[in-house]
């Protein structure tokens, strides 16, 4: 702000100064016409010299008296006829010493004018004189005494004039050149305000230039100031999801290792009761595995990069396990959860649409200390499906509404640390519903309880007939032929056993490898159908593992197994010459989706229901 | 055009004078107003020619309307073209000498009556001009008619009182 003050002087100075320069070459064009005009005058003046009258005058005046003398000496007609005509000469010289001009051509002296009038006057009061004796010599002879003494008078005055002329010429010369040259100083006087005013401009404008040159150099250094800044930031939040990948990395390993062998336990002969804690074990597994999604999903989401895997499903497979889940959760701080929805199926992600509804459930319940927490979904018209969270629980201010949906922000900080929480669910329940084409809100009463709701669009949701009263549920189990060769390389002992338990239980026993090395060596000395190839390994990693058997010529189906949950991944993995992934944690569901796509010539000849082996799930 | 024609008129003149004008050239019956002398072929007293008023007046007369430094706006003169008075004498020469009776001289070039009607005036208004109004004789150029003539070169020209010519 102050920088700019000066700024705002010059810019006045400036035009100030233009102004004042305009000026003053106005004034200068002024005095150059003047000066012109004059010289005009002077050149193309219509002017008889003044000087040259008197002179003239004085002249005829000489010769009048000359004539006179030798008139009266002589006598001759010759001479009288003389003397008649240097008087009419004479004569004729008055009207140039009356007229106007003659004095005006001098400055208009008064003076001048005068004595040429009297001159005048004097030679004109002669004329009766000599006209009366014009046609009588000896009358005129008799006057030339009288005549001789007032030509010399008038002589005398001519004289005068012609000095007097010639001193109010030379005044009106000297007063004209002294107006030229007068003109000519003030033109001096005014080019050399005009330069130095100029010259002031020039300074101000360079000044000027300097000071924005400066501040242009100032804000180019505020700009890389706060390039640097944004590369700081960007580096640490490059750091932030870094960390979140390896933390989501380190837990899922070992998670993988819960919910994979809870699945091979599934498998064995269990009984009802057994089966049942089995389920809740895994489906804890994928409730925990959840939450480090969660984490894992924000970064995704700030990145802009959300996958979605639309399928049509029935939306009771999706609101089963969650009131299943929920239910020990209300039944120990003794509230009522109740599910209300029509039996409908849709066009949706499910695995997304679960993630809204445990977030939103189980926010409900966290906040809610007695009564009830009722989820109901019904469907509009336009075949909009809406899901309706209904609690009795604290509520929320209305002020805090508009915080509720964004990253990291809780209401109330002491109710939060009651309940803990990362503070994303609502902002992940926000982004991923509009994702999948809806809206998300929420009604509340402070004290009295909250209302969240989310529509979804476009999801072609479908009224069914009621399903059939529930009955115990079937896994079939993929049989693959005895001799499919299969090559499990996984540094990881844990998951090393998940993976060779899922495939005994579809009649394949893998032989394993522990590191890259050994997988390549293992590669190379037998013939495999197929090899599951883990990403990070010590030694040799999976990706340069499987770019060696490349290397060598061996074409078996390689599928990489990721725990790593971004895309960049994948695509490595595709790059270094794998076939196909498989994300961890390894499920027999995704194992058999693998081999179905890669072996079929290797499934079981015989019909699919007898060579599936029925495994019942206890429910209860 | 109207130059053209003066050109024409002039020719004719210089061309007819000759064969016509030797016993023609009358002498002056007046008081003589206009001695001519120089080059020229007509003459009538010596070597020169004698002019009076009447003889002047004889030769084709030509009007001239103009505003002039020396009178009060617009005056008209009347009298024959300076070309005609050369042709009267059969001169021939590239200058006109005029002076007045103050002996004030003035050089015409033969270019100016060519190329104007430059009249030797006898009359103005009508009226013959008196030696104390600046006659008898005076040369008037076309200022009016030639506004380019209007400037002190010509002023020096425009003679009065005009007494003699040389031809040279």
């Amino acid at each position: 702000m102050l920088r700019k003050l000066p700024f705002r002087g010059a810019s006045i100075g400036i035009t100030t100064l233009a102004a004042v320069s305009f000026g003053i070459l106005i004034a200068i064009m002024l005095m150059f016409n003047n000066l012109e005009k004059r010289e005009k005058e002077v050149a193309a003046g219509v002017r008889e010299d003044s000087s040259w009258a008197s002179f003239s005058a004085d002249r005829e005046a000489g010769r009048f008296i000359e004539a006179l003398l030798k008139a009266q000496e002589s006598h001759a007609q010759e001479d009288i006829d003389n003397l008649l005509l240097r008087y009419d000469v004479f004569y004729s010289r008055t009207s140039e010493l009356t007229s106007d001009d003659f004095s005006r051509r001098i400055g208009g002296n008064l003076e001048v004018r005068d004595a040429g009038l009297k001159v005048s006057d004097a030679i004109v009061a002669l004329a009766p004189t000599i006209d009366e004796a014009a046609s009588d010599s000896d009358l005129l002879i008799s006057r030339i005494p009288f005549l001789l003494d007032k030509a010399r008078e008038i002589r005398t005055m001519t004289g005068d004039l012609s000095l007097l002329t010639d001193r109010a010429e030379s005044d009106s010369l000297v007063g004209a050149r002294a107006l030229v040259s007068r003109t000519q100083r003030s033109i001096a006087w005014s080019v050399t305000i005009l330069t130095l005013t100029l010259g002031t401009m020039v300074m101000l404008l360079m000044s000027q230039i300097r000071q924005s040159f400066r501040a242009q150099h100032e804000l180019r250094r505020l700009n890389e100031e706060n390039e640097r800044a944004a590369i700081t930031a960007n580096a640490a939040n490059r750091a932030k999801s870094q960390f979140l990948a390896t933390m989501s990395h380190e837990i899922r390993t070992p998670l993988n290792g819960i919910i994979g062998m809870t699945e091979a336990l599934a498998l064995t002969d269990l009984n009802s009761e057994q089966s049942r804690e089995v389920e809740i074990i895994r489906q804890s597994g994928d409730l925990l595995l959840d939450v480090i999604n969660d984490v894992l999903e924000i970064s995704r989401l700030e990145a802009g990069t959300v996958d979605i895997s639309r399928c049509r499903f029935r939306l009771s497979g999706v609101l089963q396990p969650i009131q299943k889940l929920m239910a020990s959760t209300a039944r120990s701080k003794g509230i009522d959860l109740q599910f209300d929805a029509q039996t409908l199926s849709l066009d949706s992600d499910p695995a997304r649409l679960r993630q809204i509804l445990v977030n939103l459930v189980g926010n409900s319940l966290k906040f809610t200390e007695r009564g009830s927490v009722r989820l109901t979904v019904r469907l509009l018209t336009g075949g909009r499906l809406r899901f309706e969270i209904r609690d009795t629980g604290i509520g929320i201010a209305e002020d805090d509404i508009p915080k509720l949906f964004t990253e990291f922000t809780q209401v109330d900080t002491s109710m939060t640390r009651r309940a803990g929480g990362t503070g994303l669910g609502l902002a992940i329940c926000k982004r991923l519903v509009e994702t999948l084409g809806g809206q998300i809100g929420v009604q509340s009463e402070l004290g009295a309880g909250s209302c969240f709701w989310f529509e979804l669009w476009n999801c072609d949701a479908k009224l069914d007939t009621p399903a059939a009263p529930e009955t115990p549920k079937k896994r079939t189990v993929l049989r693959m032929d005895a001799d499919t060769r299969i090559l499990v390389v996984e540094d990881n002992r844990t998951n090393r056993e998940i993976a060779c338990a899922l495939l005994k239980q579809m009649g394949v026993v893998p032989d394993c490898a522990i590191d890259g090395k050994e997988g390549v060596e293992m590669a190379m000395s037998q013939p495999y159908d197929l090899i599951f190839m883990d990403m990070r390994m010590p030694e040799l990693d999976g990706l340069g593992a499987t770019a060696t058997i490349r290397e060598k010529g061996n074409t078996t189906t390689i599928v990489g197994l990721t725990a790593n949950a971004f895309d960049t991944d994948r695509d490595a993995c595709l790059d270094a010459g794998m076939n196909d992934f498989v994300s961890k944690p390894v499920t027999l569901a995704k194992l058999q989706q693998t081999l179905r796509n890669w072996l079929p010539e290797k499934l079981a000849k015989q019909s699919p229901e007898a060579a599936a082996q029925v495994i019942t799930l206890g429910r209860s | 055009m109207v130059v053209n024609l003066r050109i024409a008129g002039l020719c004719l003149a210089l061309v007819l004078s000759p064969a016509s004008g030797i016993a023609d050239l009358a002498k002056p019956t007046g008081p003589v107003v206009l001695e001519v002398s120089g080059s020229i072929a007509e003459v009538n007293a010596g070597k020169m020619a004698d002019f009076d008023l009447d003889m002047l007046e004889a030769l084709p007369q030509h009007t001239t309307t103009t505003k002039t430094p020396w009178f009060e706006g617009e005056t008209t003169f009347t009298g024959p073209l300076l070309s005609d008075v050369m042709a009267a004498v059969a001169g021939s020469g590239d200058i006109i000498k005029v002076s007045a009776l103050n002996d004030y001289t003035a050089e015409i070039p033969i270019s100016d009556v060519k190329d104007y009607p430059v009249i030797l005036a006898t009359r103005i208004d009508g009226k013959r001009i008196s030696v104390r109004d600046k006659g008898p004789l005076f040369v008037v150029y076309p200022f009016s008619e030639a506004p380019e003539l209007y400037n002190e070169v010509t002023f020096n020209k425009s003679v009065w009182q005009v007494a003699r010519i040389g031809i040279e």
